[in-house]
């Protein structure tokens, strides 16, 4: 595991001490759980589905109360629940938005919530809509527009307050390249401190100045991308095959194989051996291939090969479902 | 200001899909035509006819049937997720509760009133409008709401489903309404059920919307017990409340 300076709870801007959680009636998914995060630290926070992502968003904001431990900001606890919403922006994993209201409702209704009102409502208000791009969806009413823009209201209403600290669980997903690459422009630019909760990796590996990854509640590496990559350097391959062929998948020795759909990702810790190994592998597959992506070495392949991640279990689903039929 | 953008969201609401406002209309005027015309001639009364009587009686039970549907925005937003966008905000939880009970308030009001001018087009030509009688209407009607409309919220938070939510309407609305002074008039009554319907805030709401908008005497002599009975129930409304926060903390 990294451990870095940065880590240690001291003179940080938000600060998890000794956090222990679980949900009723379940086992303990954080145990004595402590983390310091400096202002303006983007962090990317990765791990699998039931790690604690969106859990660990929600002691910091407050939604869920720890047996023990404390959330202190600034090496101070929230005086009240209305200080931790000002400090505070939240956008959640799904919706977030009235679909019958239009985004300048929205951002109404919301910063009222906030106090905030007259002309520095305005001016924020024409700010976020003017840096991200919003001006011809104003007054749209939010379910006739895409998945993606009711996306961006949704982020846009969390950040209309001006928080210190933006937590986001999942936020990009359905958001194209380019309002993505503004999004994570936009919110580097504010210098606030920024968690968001991913399964993005290869996202994480360009946008993230730290990345936080979180296995079943516990912390496994806490890092900048760069640093992880360079502790553990797994080599990745990705090979797409004819859709719907079936192949069997080797088992071999420090070397992970995985199938998601049409794609095979093979793992490894060493690169000699990893193409030698893979080489080998494509010439079994060799009628069936119908794509090399290149070796590479980085987070995902990191990632993936030190901790046998599955992102998605949708392989599985689907392999049952096939099974069925 | 927060009052105002809450209200505003209510009535756009309304206004991009008027269809609530309008069904909400059409119960009552049912209720006035066949019930009304029905018993027409099965009821007496010293002073007026059984129209007069029914019409006060069909706005209590809209103001029953509208606060007991409060809840149902929640659980539109909760399904939407907007729900906690809004509760996790600096306003606190206690008024943005009240501001959305005041604002489904108003919208009551304008169905109250829309009522009277049906029950002006059927006929009942004995509608007044005081300023007691309009203090007593806007005042008892808001007493009523708070602790129903309360209720419903809470309801709504607990249960997250509109279909639960709608057991919950149906299942105590109706008894509710049966053993009121709302339809039928109090002598007419079993005694079991006269004996009911004298704690049935239904009843008294009734009592204090007829004295208010028909008789406008203000002297029967269950106006005041009426009055007491609304405040008690309105001041019942920490119940529900107490447990809609409870329950929102953890939501």
């Amino acid at each position: 595991m990294l451990e870095r300076s940065s880590i240690t709870t001291d003179l940080n801007e938000l600060s998890i001490k000794d956090i222990t959680f679980n949900y009723p009636r379940k086992e303990k998914l954080f145990e004595g759980f402590s983390l310091g995060f400096n202002r303006g630290d983007f962090v990317f926070i990765l791990g699998e589905n039931g790690s604690g992502k969106s859990t660990f968003l929600k002691l910091v904001l407050g939604a869920v109360a720890p047996s023990s431990g404390s959330v202190t900001y600034q090496e101070r606890l929230f005086k009240n629940e209305r200080e931790r919403a000002q400090t505070i922006g939240y956008v959640p994993q799904s919706g977030g938005i009235d679909p019958e209201m239009s985004l300048s409702d929205m951002l109404d209704f919301i910063a009222q919530s906030h106090h905030l009102s007259g002309e520095p409502f305005r001016q924020r208000k024409q700010q976020v809509i003017h840096s991200l791009g919003l001006s011809d969806i104003l007054y749209e009413n939010a379910k006739k527009l895409s998945g993606g823009q009711q996306q961006l209201i949704s982020i846009t209403l969390g950040l209309i307050h001006d928080p210190e600290i933006v937590l986001l669980d999942e936020p990009f997903v359905g958001l194209d390249y380019g309002t993505r690459s503004k999004m994570i422009a936009y919110l580097k630019s504010t210098g606030k401190t920024i968690l968001c909760v991913s399964h993005d990796i290869d996202l994480a590996q360009s946008s993230a100045d730290k990345v936080l990854f979180l296995e079943k509640g516990k912390r496994r590496e806490y890092a900048s991308p760069n640093e992880i990559i360079q502790a553990h350097p797994y080599f990745v391959a990705e090979v797409d095959l004819i859709p719907e062929m079936e192949v069997n998948l080797p088992k071999m020795d420090r070397i992970r194989i995985r199938r998601h759909h049409n794609r095979i990702t093979i793992t490894c810790p060493d690169s000699f051996e990893f193409t030698d190994h893979v080489n080998d592998l494509l010439k079994q597959w060799e009628t069936m291939i119908f794509g090399l992506k290149t070796y590479h070495r980085n987070l995902k392949s990191t990632l993936i090969g030190r901790y046998q991640l599955s992102f998605s279990d949708r392989t599985e689903k689907n392999k049952k479902r096939h099974e069925k039929k | 200001m927060y009052g105002y953008v809450v209200c505003k969201r209510m009535w756009k609401k309304l206004y991009f899909r008027p269809i609530h406002l309008v069904v909400s209309f059409l119960q009552p005027i049912f209720w006035l035509t066949i019930f009304g015309f029905l018993f027409e001639d099965k009821f007496t009364f010293s002073e007026g006819n059984y129209l007069s009587y029914l019409l006060p009686g069909v706005c209590a039970m809209t103001v029953l049937q509208s606060s007991a549907q409060s809840g149902i925005l929640y659980i539109k937003d909760i399904q939407t997720g907007f729900f906690g966008r809004y509760n996790f905000v600096q306003q606190s939880k206690l008024s943005i509760l009240f501001f959305k009970i005041f604002a489904d308030y108003t919208r009551i009001l304008f169905q109250i009133l829309i009522i009277l001018f049906i029950g002006w087009c059927l006929g009942i030509s004995d509608i007044q409008f005081t300023f007691s009688g309009i203090g007593t209407l806007i005042l008892s009607t808001f007493l009523f709401t708070v602790f129903y409309a309360s209720l419903s919220c809470f309801i709504a938070i607990r249960t997250k489903t509109s279909e639960l939510m709608a057991t919950f309407v149906h299942l105590f609305n109706l008894p509710i309404v049966f053993t009121s002074t709302a339809l039928i008039p109090n002598k007419n009554l079993p005694d079991w059920l006269e004996w009911v319907a004298s704690y049935n805030p239904l009843s008294h709401l009734s009592e204090l919307l007829r004295e208010g908008v028909i008789t406008a005497s203000f002297e029967s002599n269950v106006y005041g017990s009426s009055w007491i009975i609304l405040i008690c129930l309105s001041f019942l409304t920490f119940v529900p409340t107490y447990f809609y926060l409870r329950t929102i903390k953890y939501a």
